[in-house]
């Protein structure tokens, strides 16, 4: 009979199969430390290579404009090219490059001296400062500073020429002597020095803090404005714009002594449902008077929202200042003393409520400029007649006579690059349109793709109540699930559906520009957080003897860590995650669930503040306030040099 | 504010007083062979106490940073006296993370201070307060006795070790007994040397550190007793150190059993005790150095010397100063001032060429120094 | 007949207003005040043997009193015996000259709170720290028994200790935040000497009542006095009866490699080197670590006629049966801790003729100790040990001081730290110029299981004519 066959053949393949499913189980809870396990593949462990990721690839530059610099003659333009490796020099009578030169490192801050016989150009991937001829565009000298440098200021005081340099990375500022060129003092700044403004004597120097800080997870957040003696480098203040983050902005006002700020005033502490009501982000200036007070008010109108401004400049007789609008491709025009006659007349309530005043910026606004895409340099020539405005996206710079604010001509550098996805993808990122009204973009909470240093609450019933930590983008390729709970296992549905329900509040982007949005933030490479000349080098001892204790199964005395409890086992190479939910034993009164997204540590250096709810502001908070019974690996028996080595070690990662 | 009204003639007269009366002495032999004393002496104090605006009986330290502004800390918070004379007050409400401040340094690249409280290390830069503690940073342990600032490096002594913050890369290294030659983790002083660091341990001697070079090395009690100190100038008077200073190529050992010092240039060692010495108490809570010159804070009020000459302030019982001078090879002399320092009981001592500011268990004094013509009539005239 | 607490307090009371300086400031009306029957009923400090008036428990020094040298210990014992130093130490107390006797009393007291730090929880000592805080706060609860309406009860205000990264400091200076006015505590080596560092700077009175090292009090720092005998005492009996009286030559040391062992045995180790017999070994294993064959094999390669261990018992007396198993046949020694069970049911037989010094005999009839027993049992269930004896007596000594003094931090300590001699329930102590309890020690021989004390006087001051003073 043929049954007999059949089961001989079946039944030892039901036995394997059992056998292997058996096997397969009891490997994945022995390696996962993990007893019951829902859906996991293979390859929640068995991760592809770094190499294979989206952003490790070669990728497409373009003529992005960064820093952007007008000669004190008024005929030429520099302009940094930081995706070019190249700064490039415009003749401003024709409006064309008329010089490119090779600057190595991202070259993204520029600065002129008084008489614009040198250029000094920020390098933001290589972590220095170029010093070039403009007569011939050669790098005379260069010198090492922070990480990150975003801008550059130069400056004469008694003491000599000085350089300002706002080191974004590490969240320090350079103070250069420029000849010789050597940096005197690099002082602590707020959170990720974005730009930096040198008032009109020469004696005080402010810089714009991009990222927000907060004291506690419950507390108000703010901006720091470091102000800075250039003579001597020393911190003169360090001034707080309260509520406000992605101050990416500054400039000094003339005749006035004011000083302008760009920002984002955020209320990330009420439930993200009030997008609706058009309050989550306002974005406006801070103008600081010198008198000690900080007044923040509104470029937002009753729905309609300039959101992510950035670059700032005011005019040479203090007149006027214009504010560009990287989320709603705009510049604004601010009669300054329109400004001050309303807050000569507004009482302190009125002045400290006038940010979320949609009826106040009618006072002050005399005009929207249109941009190209993602305007966020400006530059004002030095009779004030002309403004020039970097259209990032668009490979451009917008030219505007100032005198009528009508576009006289464009600088072309490329072609916008509407032929790469990537790029497309970095237009949908970048702008607003997509939001309810127009409230705020992507790059909002995510500048270059990064994090805001915030915690928002999402969907909670009241203040506070279930806060999320912001979560960067930048190097998530292949870190999917996403989302705290790991609910959403594409970028396209995180940022589709989900993001138009909970944040957007508004349709859902379109799929095309879905797709390119996805590809653009998987090309996002992981924030560098060690300086660049340590790029490719050995760990330090430190590092070193820190990353056997990531690594370590064994405590020092010699007892075994059980695998589900060694720090490698959940944070798995090469992106040290393994891409299930874990919990470490931080659920909060407010969660849910006490199970949360095993989050990659590439670039955590730079993620703070840390866990789910952002209730840790530094790593080592992680163990030694937030750490329970041991839930959160192994820490009971580090030395603090443990912990300190184990800090150092996640710091390179 | 609490000021006695004198001047240098009145001490003057008081020294003159006290050597032409004294047993055995004759005045007008004794003065003009002795030399201008070759340290500055302190002609008249001023005194300030919380009925001057000052927030605590007790001054932990005192500092006078590179913008003139004199910066206390106390049992009650940072204090600085502002331009008007008057005192503000920092507290833990300004984001100060301790309300006692045992230490104070200033950057003097960046102008910001670090100051040491018994919960962490502060930062005051730019008017606002940043806490570094063992649970949100690498500072080995909150309670942090002493900090000094050097090439970049930010010393803080703490009860578990000692911290060094590096103001550029963020980064903390922890120095204890499982990483250098320290007999024990227990760090009370920090001072900048010549391309070294010297720690000043608790049980464990002196560290001289070598940043550079990753090296240490330990001064210890050459008799390794705490009851004894078996022989003069051989070494650390003892293990137990609490306080170290250094400046112009001279360590000072500040502990409870004495005082020591350090020529790094002729490595040769001195100590003094009390009642065998001029010291004039064992019980020394800190000591700073200006120049080749020491001051010595003690319970019984401050000797300050070059290691040959002395000069020591106390408060007499009548509540005025007493003064006793040392010069090699001649025998001790003592006036009185109708000033003192606000109590015998000194934290710590900040001097320059000019002043020299008196923290001390009840109040802050402010010693005016005596001019060099003032000196030059102390040797002349009888 | 058993101690009252009643009668505790009061004689505490009425011997140390007498002898201490006069005051009348707010402090001590708050704490009780001149007006307490147990003031008035205030007796002469020191009375001598055979006064009409009950004698004091409390003996204070005396102004520029002077102290002999190494807690009296033989002189041969002493480091470079044969010349004198350069200077001296510790000949006269270190005394306290800053300010703050007159200081006003806090206002807003709600009570008189004492700080303690506990051992770690889990941590070596937490046992040990568990019976500390029992005699502390038997002390306590029968002191506040005793108080009068409108006195400010005592409050202990106690803290786990944090075994890592100097918690000990932290938790001293949140004591200091918590206004305590004198501190209690530690057992754990490091942890009271970096408290003491805060004490110091906090200038906050601290007994210890349970740190055998003696570096402790050898700081001068006039903050703290310690109640229970420390490893000098110990260990320079031992040596001597190793050395002198049982003729050991070849002494080897086995021990953890923590500093608790390093700071005893190294002393240990001195002394019999001074005694013409430096040590052949000294080999360090790590708690609680279980088969050591490698330190054996070394230490029957020494051959030695001595052991001397030190470490937790259950180590020590794991290993003192490893070693009898091994063919070693030297004789054990050690210190206080091998009077703990743990030594002997891990030793067993290896136990037999063990020798090792202890503070007091339990089985002593003393009735200040079998009152203190018998109140203690009642109270908690169980019988006290040294730790929580000495505790009770740290306890008193604290509470009688801010009973004379106040809640004036500098007046508690000048009656804390001025203390010469005090009869507490485990016996007479007698405090030297560093403050620490120097009275002789007592040595105990295990023979069949049992713990043999050898016999010896108790200790009686010198005011005393040498008879014990009892409670009437």
């Amino acid at each position: 009979m043929k049954l007999k066959p059949f089961i001989l053949v079946t039944t030892p393949l039901i036995l394997a199969g059992v056998g292997a499913a058996t096997g397969v189980s009891v490997h994945e809870r022995r390696m996962s430390g993990l007893p019951q396990l829902g859906y996991v593949s293979c390859i929640h462990c068995h991760q592809r290579g770094l190499d294979t990721l989206p952003w490790a690839k070669p990728r497409p530059h373009h003529d992005a404009p960064g820093g952007i610099a007008v000669s004190p003659d008024g005929k030429t333009l520099f302009i940094a090219l930081d995706d070019r490796d190249e700064v490039a020099e415009a003749d401003l009578a024709s409006f064309t490059v008329s010089r490119r030169t090779k600057v190595p490192g991202g070259p993204f801050g520029l600065a002129l001296d008084a008489v614009g016989k040198r250029l000094f150009v920020a390098c933001r991937n290589h972590d220095r400062v170029a010093v070039l001829d403009t007569l011939d565009l050669k790098e005379q000298a260069s010198i090492d500073v922070g990480i990150r440098p975003t801008d550059i200021a130069y400056c004469k005081t008694a003491e000599g020429e000085r350089l300002i340099v706002p080191n974004s990375g590490s969240d320090d500022i350079s103070v250069l002597s420029v000849s010789p060129l050597l940096e005197l003092t690099r002082s602590a700044a707020g959170r990720e020095p974005y730009a930096v403004a040198v008032s009109g004597d020469g004696r005080r120097v402010c810089i714009a803090n991009r990222m927000a800080v907060h004291d506690q997870i419950l507390s108000q957040p703010y901006s720091e404005v470091t102000v800075i003696d250039p003579a001597s480098g020393h911190i003169l203040a360090r001034e707080a714009l309260q509520s406000a983050h992605l101050a990416e902005g500054i400039t000094d006002v003339p005749t006035r002594g004011w000083t302008l700020n760009s920002v984002v005033r955020v209320s990330n502490l009420v439930p993200i449902t009030q997008v609706k009501d058009g309050w989550v982000m306002s974005s406006g200036v801070a103008i600081a008077r010198g008198n000690g007070e900080v007044t923040q008010v509104p470029l937002d109108e009753a729905n309609a929202y300039f959101p992510d401004p950035s670059g700032v400049v005011a005019s040479p007789d203090g007149k006027r200042a214009y504010v560009a609008s990287a989320g709603s491709d705009v510049v604004t025009v601010i009669d300054l003393d329109k400004l001050a006659a309303w807050l000569a007349q507004a009482d302190e309530a009125e002045r400290g409520g006038a940010m979320v005043n949609m009826a106040l910026s009618y006072r002050y606004v005399v005009a929207r400029i249109p941009t190209g895409c993602d305007p966020q340099h400006l530059a004002l020539s030095p009779d004030g007649s002309r403004l020039f405005v970097a259209e990032r996206l668009e490979d451009r710079v917008l030219v505007v006579d100032t005198a009528s604010l009508k576009p006289v001509g464009r600088i072309v550098l490329g072609d916008g690059g509407l032929d790469d996805p990537i790029r497309l993808g970095e237009r949908v990122f970048t702008r607003a349109r997509y939001t309810f009204q127009g409230q705020f973009s992507c790059r909002s909470c995510h500048p270059d793709g990064h994090v805001d240093g915030l915690s928002y609450d999402f969907d909670g019933a009241g203040v506070g109540d279930n806060l999320l930590a912001n979560r960067s983008l930048c190097g998530v390729a292949g870190t999917e699930p996403f989302k705290w709970n790991g609910k959403n296992p594409t970028l396209q549905y995180q940022d589709g559906p989900r993001f138009a329900r909970v944040l957007m509040r508004t349709d859902e982007i379109p799929q095309p520009q879905l797709d390119q949005l996805a590809t653009y933030i998987k090309h996002l490479p992981p924030t560098r957080t060690i300086p660049w000349s340590r790029v490719g080098q050995p760990l330090t001892p430190a590092e070193e003897r820190g990353r056997k204790l990531f690594f370590a199964t064994k405590r020092t005395d010699g007892t075994p860590i059980p695998r589900a409890l060694q720090c490698q086992t959940c944070h798995r190479p090469p992106l040290y995650t393994d891409r299930l939910l874990t919990s470490v034993g931080t659920k909060g009164s407010q969660d849910t669930s006490g199970v949360f997204d095993t989050p990659h540590l590439i670039g955590v250096g730079a993620m703070a503040p840390y866990l789910h709810d952002g209730r840790a502001k530094t790593l080592e908070e992680i163990w030694t306030i937030y750490q329970t019974d041991d839930k959160h690996g192994v820490s009971s028996y580090w030395s603090k040099l443990q912990l300190n080595d184990l800090v150092e070690y996640l710091k390179t990662l | 504010m609490k000021t006695q009204p004198s001047s240098p003639f009145a001490a003057l007269f008081g020294l003159v007083f006290v050597l032409s009366h004294a047993p055995g002495m004759n005045a007008s032999a004794a003065l003009p062979e002795t030399a201008p004393l070759p340290i500055p002496v302190v002609a008249r104090f001023e005194n300030f106490t919380e009925k001057d605006g000052l927030p605590a009986h007790k001054i932990h330290c005192v500092l006078k940073a590179g913008d003139g502004r004199l910066w206390l800390g106390t049992t009650n918070g940072l204090c600085v006296r502002q331009d008007n004379g008057t005192f503000r007050r920092f507290g833990i409400e300004d984001g100060l993370s301790h309300l006692t401040v045992l230490g104070i340094a200033e950057d003097p690249a960046t102008g910001d201070l670090w100051i040491a409280t018994m919960q962490g290390l502060s930062r005051l830069s730019g008017g606002k307060f940043t806490a570094f503690t063992q649970t949100n940073s690498g500072l080995p342990n909150n309670v942090v006795y002493g900090v000094a600032v050097a090439e970049g490096t930010v010393w803080a002594a703490t009860a578990a070790g000692t911290g060094a913050y590096d103001i550029k890369t963020k980064a903390w290294k922890p120095y204890d007994q499982t990483n250098t030659v320290m007999n024990e983790p227990w760090c009370y002083g920090i001072a900048p040397g010549r391309g070294v660091i010297y720690l000043g341990i608790w049980a464990g001697g002196i560290v001289e550190h070598d940043p550079r070079l990753g090296t240490f090395k330990a001064y210890r009690d050459p008799d390794g007793e705490f009851h004894i100190a078996l022989t003069a100038d051989s070494g650390p008077i003892v293990d137990v150190t609490s306080g170290v200073a250094y400046d112009a190529g001279v360590l000072w050992q500040a502990s409870y059993f004495g005082l020591a010092r350090y020529d790094t240039q002729e490595a040769t060692w001195r100590t003094w005790v009390q009642d065998k010495t001029p010291l004039v108490s064992n019980f020394i809570n800190s000591v700073f150095a200006h120049g080749r010159i020491a001051w010595a804070s003690t319970d019984q009020g401050v000797s300050v010397t070059n290691g040959d000459t002395w000069v020591n302030y106390q408060v007499g019982k009548d509540g005025k100063g007493v003064v006793h001078i040392c010069r090699p090879g001649q025998p001790p002399e003592t006036r009185t001032m109708a000033t003192a320092l606000s109590d015998g009981f000194v934290m710590a001592v900040w001097a320059d060429d000019h002043e020299a500011w008196f923290a001390t268990s009840n109040g802050l004094s402010h010693g005016l120094f005596s001019s060099p013509a003032d000196q030059a009539a102390l040797t002349s005239n009888p | 007949m058993n101690a009252s607490p009643f009668y505790l307090i009061a004689v505490f009371a009425a011997a140390s207003a007498a002898a201490a300086p006069a005051t009348d400031g707010p402090g001590a009306c708050a704490a009780g005040g001149s007006d307490s029957p147990m003031v008035a009923a205030a007796q002469p400090a020191q009375a001598p043997v055979g006064a009409a008036s009950a004698p004091s428990r409390f003996i204070h020094s005396t102004p520029g009193e002077e102290y002999p040298p190494y807690g009296e210990l033989p002189k041969e014992l002493w480091p470079f015996s044969n010349v004198e130093p350069y200077f001296r130490y510790f000949v006269t107390r270190m005394p306290f000259r800053g300010p703050g006797r007159d200081y006003p009393a806090p206002t807003d007291l709600k009570s008189l709170p004492i700080g303690l730090v506990d051992a770690p929880r889990g941590g070596a000592n937490w046992e040990r720290s568990v019976r500390t805080r029992e005699g502390i706060v038997l002390a306590i609860e029968e002191a506040n028994r005793e108080r009068r309406p409108g006195d400010l009860p005592f409050d202990l205000i106690e803290h786990e200790g944090i075994a890592q990264w100097g918690g000990a400091a932290n938790l001293a200076a949140q004591l200091a935040d918590e206004k305590v006015l004198g501190y209690l505590g530690t057992i754990d080596g490091t942890d009271a000497h970096v408290a003491l560092r805060v004490t110091l700077k906090t200038e906050i009175v601290m007994v210890n009542t349970s740190d055998p090292d003696q570096t402790l009090t050898e700081t001068q720092i006039p903050w703290l006095i310690r109640v229970m005998p420390d490893h000098r005492q110990e260990e320079g009996r031992l040596v001597e009866l190793m050395v002198r009286k049982l003729g050991c030559t070849r002494i080897a040391v086995l021990r953890t490699g923590d500093r608790f062992a390093r700071v005893g045995a190294h002393q240990f180790m001195d002394f019999a080197r001074r005694l013409g017999c430096p040590a052949v070994q000294e080999l360090l294993f790590t708690p609680g670590a279980t088969n050591i064959p490698y330190q054996i094999g070394a230490i029957k390669e020494s051959q030695p006629d001595a052991i001397f261990l030190m470490g937790e018992p259950a180590d020590i007396g794991r290993f003192a049966k490893q070693l009898r198993q091994a063919g070693i046949t030297a004789r054990f020694f050690g210190t206080d801790l091998m009077m703990e069970d743990a030594f002997l049911k891990n030793a067993g037989d290896a136990a037999e003729g063990t020798t090792f010094t202890f503070y007091f005999d339990p089985a002593r009839q003393d009735p200040l100790w079998t009152g203190f027993v018998a109140r203690y049992e009642q109270r908690w269930g169980h019988e006290p040990d040294a730790y929580a004896g000495f505790a009770y007596d740290g306890a008193q000594i604290m509470l009688h001081a801010m009973q004379l003094a106040g809640p004036n931090r500098w007046r508690i300590r000048d009656e804390v730290y001025d203390l010469d001699y005090y009869q507490g329930v485990t016996g007479w102590m007698r405090f030297d110029g560093t403050g620490s309890n120097t009275a002789p020690v007592r040595v105990v021989r295990y023979e069949h299981g049992q713990r043999v004390f050898e016999p010896q006087a108790e200790f009686v001051p010198p005011a005393f004519g040498g008879t014990v003073a009892h409670a009437p």
